[in-house]
């Protein structure tokens, strides 16, 4: 509804009713000419010198504020009196028609306003007709000695609207000579608000002279009060539909000389689903009320109910001072909070640069994490999770709570800066469901890094009881992959059985757990695997067939192994007694034991040095004896400057010789210069896959960062080393795993091309690895040539010596 | 048809008969109580701001509380406090969306904390506005009685299986909303209410809910004193203490003659199982009792709480009340109420025993 309505329509009343057209013009008197008023000042206060009149002053159009000019413009601008309205005040109290009609004769109800409530019928009016051009003005003598400017403003309007052609008198605040104490001890109870025992008072007199009659006005006035008492009551109870009904029952209530009344009336539209009659209500004070104080809050009552357009109605009719400054300046920040809270929730919206700019000065200005903790929840909504984690990170060094955590956690995750993410995650991990989504997703994805990260012992040891604790299925299978690709087989099997054992129909983890046992050379579990699984999992089946693998080396070690492989019927006895892992509770005994030892340091699952590489390493290098020479004479590796080491290592790279070189590089990473180390962190982990050591090279690969182009070219190199070695282990589906990976990253050369299809030949894919021996065999390859050669007769070809010859 | 609807049934025709729920013998209230008696209930128990208070649950206010205070000011002809009560009672409970009564208010903030009816309370409430209304002639009370009436019946009373149910609450108790539901409260029959609700709103058919609740009455006996609990099941076909309340005839069930004998429902079979356990008891104490153990779980031997048992008597025997209920004096707000309610009835009713 556009703002040009300024009447609300309550149901089926229109607020204007009795006090709507008086409230406007009374309002739209300027509140500061004073020199309209008269006013004793010795007697008034400030408030009262507003609403106090002046009848006696000779200008006959300031005489009455209610009639000013402007008051009549205003009134004409926005109001539509009229047949649409039906004023009690306008009806002539001697055409003896009973004004109490007055709110049921009011406009025909809204479509979606409740039915009116069986009216109270109020005594006042019904008694107004009889008192003629006798004005009771008790009550209003009564407030202004009181200095109650609020009942007298309203008793004021409301003895007008009865009689339009009666003015407040000019000397309410002269002391009168009070003619019955009793009556007047009744008007004090209700500007007391006490009253039931107004009524009681009333009650009891009535009873000791049964001839007095009690005036009509004090009970209008009893009645108007409680059910102000009772709308304050419902809308404190959120009894909305009571709030709107006495309401509209009691048009007088609804005026400026009230706005808490009219603020709670709005707030109960709103709750009600009828924010456009919410916002209706707002507009009304803010076109007819001028208290700034109030205004102001009309609109911080409304931010909290109204839609964004809504709120602009309202926003639309802000008085600018004569200093320029709107009147709504003060809640400036709290909208651009507003709308970028909203914003935060919902991306799509689109936020004002001013009110992201304000945000941030009030962010940078502030000392409270709040202003930042918005601009980060919102930033990173719109995908700037590098600003975003600034934010954050600027409200850490303000406060420390779950919120700021979890946004910070989530924004570095976003940055591919999981180990941060984690760290950021960890302390408050426990707080709620939330921040322990955050903490996981943070861990997981720090696990997943590919090549993996090095990882601190402390860390991997609190992830791993996290999981444990968690029962983390995801977590745990990639603890399980990150154990398997940093040489901690045994480890990876537990993991993978962990996580089968709190999913038992979780199909990567029993692939991981098929590979890990085949790794392990344990044929027997491996089986195990292959039966239970087989038959639910292709790759997992493809793994098992005899055809497609070589018979894999006996194993030595006792295996964990899940209850929904070892026992899949949940009948029988475990195939593999001994090495049935519990459920569980003894799962995470293991699992912690595994990773902590017993005096509590962690031991095993340390990724800068993994025990198979160790073992081979010392070996290799005795194989390769040092030649020196070229690459820098005789001098000790360990004797090198930094610079000099890693211009020995590149050297050495140069002339094939990679177990020198990586030590070279061993020692330029000892440098003080970041660039150096980074390019020696690079330097060793090529010259670890040159030898063969996958995994050393994806560690050393982690231990610093590169920059984009180095990241893929180690990756791509990791993962055809990857290759390499599972097709030498007769792994022929990990094979194509690690093949199709590294195709996503570079492409495909003929000799993986070459791999590629002796593993489909291996897998009995037949058609397709003939047909890349084909292609191959186009570009001229005499290697493809003699497989499809090889194909033809049914013979296995020398794959082994393919790959070896590529070394 | 379970069996208690079908006891119900054959129960109405004798009901229908014995003209119980007849205009002529409704209470007049009226004037039944002595200002001496009246005012040392109002100074103990109502303030100023018209609320009547229970001292002995950290003196909260409830809608039965209201409701009994103004039935009481309405026998001590005591317009004032009426309209105190009703003041407190309409600004600070009637609040309610559907037109009914918030059940509890606390003296501290909040106030409301809880927006639970209880029907007993709203139907009091409503008796009391509309007996005053009539009496003292003041319609703005009829007519709130009558809105009162009105959302109860659209609210409260529901369908079941053919007979009306009293449910206590708006929110809780229906079939529905408990495994064992619906779930009712004897003590919330007010059944000499029930033809003034009539009369007040006709669209609710109160006399079959006054004949449910009877042949109730007489279908709710668990244990070897045949007695109701407070809280009763009708899920099953045959009513059973209800599940989460202590299965005992307690403070609530003890109402239950008293709201029998003032309707003038005095037919000595269906009052039997109270009269045999109260022997003695207008002395002794009334006991209340467990009825899945049949142990006695409390003896009360406040006056108030005596007076019921007393009441019993003399309305079924003649029997006179004992010398030391004869003086009102005021100890805790519930039995001090069930002492002037039974004060009121006998006063009408039965002076002689007085």
């Amino acid at each position: 509804m556009p703002v040009r309505r300024v009447f609300l329509v309550i149901g089926s009343v229109a607020i204007v009713g009795i006090v709507g057209a008086v409230i406007v013009r009374q309002a739209a008197a300027p509140v500061d000419d004073f020199s309209r008023l008269s006013v004793k000042a010795a007697e008034v206060t400030p408030a009262m010198k507003a609403i106090v009149p002046d009848t006696t002053g000779a200008a006959p159009v300031l005489a009455n504020p209610f009639v000013s000019p402007v008051a009549e413009t205003t009134a004409q601008a926005v109001v539509p009196i009229g047949p649409a309205v039906v004023l009690p005040g306008s009806q002539q109290p001697a055409a003896g028609s009973a004004p109490a009609a007055a709110p049921a004769a009011a406009p025909a109800p809204a479509p979606d306003a409740p039915p009116p409530p069986a009216a109270t019928p109020s005594p006042a009016p019904a008694a107004a007709p009889a008192s003629g051009t006798k004005v009771d003005e008790t009550a209003l003598r009564y407030f202004a000695r009181q200095g109650d400017t609020r009942r007298l403003n309203a008793e004021i309007a409301r003895l007008h609207a009865l009689y339009p052609e009666w003015t407040p008198p000019t000397d309410m605040t002269a002391p009168v000579a009070i003619t019955d104490p009793q009556l007047d001890a009744m008007w004090k109870l209700y500007s007391e608000g006490r009253y039931a025992a107004a009524r009681a008072a009333i009650a009891e007199r009535i009873a000791r002279e049964p001839e007095w009659v009690v005036p009509a006005d004090l009970l209008a006035r009893l009645d108007i009060g409680e059910q102000r008492e009772r709308l304050v009551n419902a809308s404190s109870a959120k009894q909305w539909n009571t709030v709107v009904a006495i309401a509209a029952a009691t048009p007088s209530l609804l005026t400026c000389a009230d706005v808490e009344v009219l603020w709670r009336v709005a707030e109960a539209f709103a709750k009600t689903d009828r924010t456009g009659r919410a916002r209706d209500v707002g507009t009304y004070i803010l076109t007819n009320c001028q208290d700034p104080k109030e205004r102001l809050a009309t609109i911080q009552k409304a931010m909290q109910y109204l839609s964004d357009a809504e709120l602009n109605d309202l926003l639309a009719l802000e008085r600018v001072g004569a200093d320029g400054q709107g009147e709504f300046a003060p809640v400036k920040a709290d909208l651009a909070r507003r709308r970028i809270g909203a914003a935060a929730k919902d991306p799509t919206l689109s936020i004002s640069p001013d009110d992201v700019a304000l945000l941030e000065q009030l962010a940078k200005d502030g000392r409270k994490a709040d202003d930042a903790v918005l601009l980060g929840s919102y930033l990173f909504g719109q995908k700037d999770s590098t600003q975003s984690a600034q934010w954050f990170e600027l409200a850490k060094s303000r406060a420390d709570t779950p919120e700021i955590a979890r946004g910070l956690a989530y924004a570095l995750n976003d940055l591919k800066r999981p180990a941060e993410a984690e760290q950021a995650a960890y302390r408050w991990r426990d707080s709620g469901p939330e921040n322990k989504d955050a903490y996981l997703i943070a861990a997981t994805a720090l696990l997943a890094i590919d090549p993996p990260a090095k990882i601190e012992p402390d860390v991997l040891a609190r992830i791993a009881k996290t999981f444990s604790e968690d029962k983390h299925v995801l977590g745990a299978r990639e603890l399980g992959w990150y154990a398997y690709n940093t040489g901690q087989t045994l480890s990876a099997a537990r993991w993978f059985t962990a996580a089968l054992t709190w999913k038992p129909d979780d199909e990567p983890s029993a692939f991981g757990l098929a590979l890990a046992y085949d790794k392990l050379g344990n044929k027997a579990a491996f089986q195990q695997v292959i039966r239970v699984w087989g038959p639910k999992s292709q790759r997992i089946a493809e793994l098992g067939d005899p055809k497609a693998r070589r018979l894999v080396r006996p194993g030595t070690v006792e295996l964990p192994m899940p209850p929904s492989i070892a026992n899949p019927t949940g009948l029988a006895k475990p195939i593999v007694a001994t090495q049935v892992m519990q459920p569980a509770p003894a799962v995470q005994t293991t699992v912690v034991q595994d990773y902590a030892a017993p005096d509590g340091s962690v031991a095993v699952l340390t990724s800068d040095a993994p025990a198979p590489v160790r073992a081979v390493r010392p070996a290799r290098t005795k194989a390769a004896p040092a030649r020196g020479g070229a690459c820098g004479g005789r001098v000790s590796a360990s004797q090198l400057s930094g610079m000099s080491a890693l211009n020995r290592g590149w050297c050495l790279m140069d002339l094939n010789r990679p177990i020198e070189a990586a030590d070279a590089f061993d020692i330029a990473m000892e440098s003080g210069s970041e660039k150096t180390r980074q390019d020696a962190a690079y330097g060793k982990t090529l010259a670890n896959l040159r030898s063969g050591l996958t995994d050393a090279a994806s560690v050393s690969a982690a231990a610093l960062p590169q920059d984009d182009r180095r990241s893929v070219e180690m990756r791509t190199e990791i993962l055809t080393q990857r290759a390499l070695a599972a097709y030498n282990d007769a792994r022929y589906v990990e094979t194509l795993l690690f093949l199709d990976e590294r195709s996503q990253i570079a492409p495909e050369q003929n000799d993986l091309l070459m791999i590629r299809a002796w593993s489909y030949f291996h897998l009995h894919r037949i058609p397709e690895a003939k047909r890349l021996f084909v292609a191959a065999a186009g570009t001229g390859s005499r290697d493809a040539l003699r497989a499809l050669a090889t194909i033809a007769t049914g013979q296995q070809g020398q794959t082994v010596g393919d790959v070896r010859d590529r070394r | 048809m379970t069996a208690w609807q079908a006891f119900f049934l054959a129960f109405a025709v004798i009901l229908l008969g014995s003209g119980a729920v007849a205009r002529a013998d409704e209470l007049r209230i009226q004037g039944t109580i002595s200002p001496a008696v009246w005012q040392a209930y109002v100074s103990r128990f109502v303030d100023q701001s018209g609320r009547v208070i229970d001292d002995a649950n950290g003196s909260i206010s409830h809608s039965e509380g209201q409701g009994y205070g103004l039935i009481l000011a309405l026998a001590a002809d005591d317009r004032a406090a009426f309209e105190r009560i009703w003041s407190f009672t309409k600004t600070e409970m009637l609040l309610r969306d559907d037109g009914l009564a918030i059940w509890s208010w606390r003296p501290t903030l909040p106030h409301v904390p809880d927006i639970n009816n209880a029907s007993d309370g709203d139907l009091l409430v409503a008796y009391g506005l509309a007996m005053a209304g009539k009496a003292w002639s003041v319609p703005t009370y009829t007519e709130a009685a009558t809105r009162l009436a009105t959302a109860l019946g659209k609210s409260s009373i529901v369908d079941a299986g053919g007979a009306l149910l009293l449910l206590p609450g708006v929110e809780g108790f229906g079939r529905s909303e408990r495994p064992d539901g619906p779930v009712v409260n004897l003590s919330y029959w007010i059944f000499e209410a029930l033809p003034v609700m009539a009369r007040l709103a006709p669209e609710t058919d109160w006399q079959s809910l006054a004949r449910s609740g009877l042949s109730l009455v007489v279908a709710s006996r668990f244990g070897r004193a045949d007695l109701p609990s407070d809280w009763i099941s009708l899920h099953d076909a045959t009513p059973a203490p209800a599940d989460g309340f202590g299965p005992d005839f307690g403070y609530n069930a003890i109402r239950i003659p008293l709201y029998m004998i003032r309707a003038g429902i005095v037919d000595p079979a269906k009052l039997a199982p109270f009269v045999a356990l109260w022997q003695g008891a207008a002395q002794r104490g009334l006991s209340l009792v467990n009825v899945k153990t049949d142990r006695v779980v409390a003896t009360l031997t406040e006056p108030g709480y005596r007076m019921l048992a007393a009441t019993l008597a003399c309305t079924l025997s003649g029997t006179p009340i004992p010398a030391d209920l004869k003086l009102f004096s005021p100890t805790h707000y519930f039995p001090s109420t069930l002492y002037l309610l039974s004060l009121s009835y006998l006063t009408e009713r039965h002076p002689q025993c007085l």
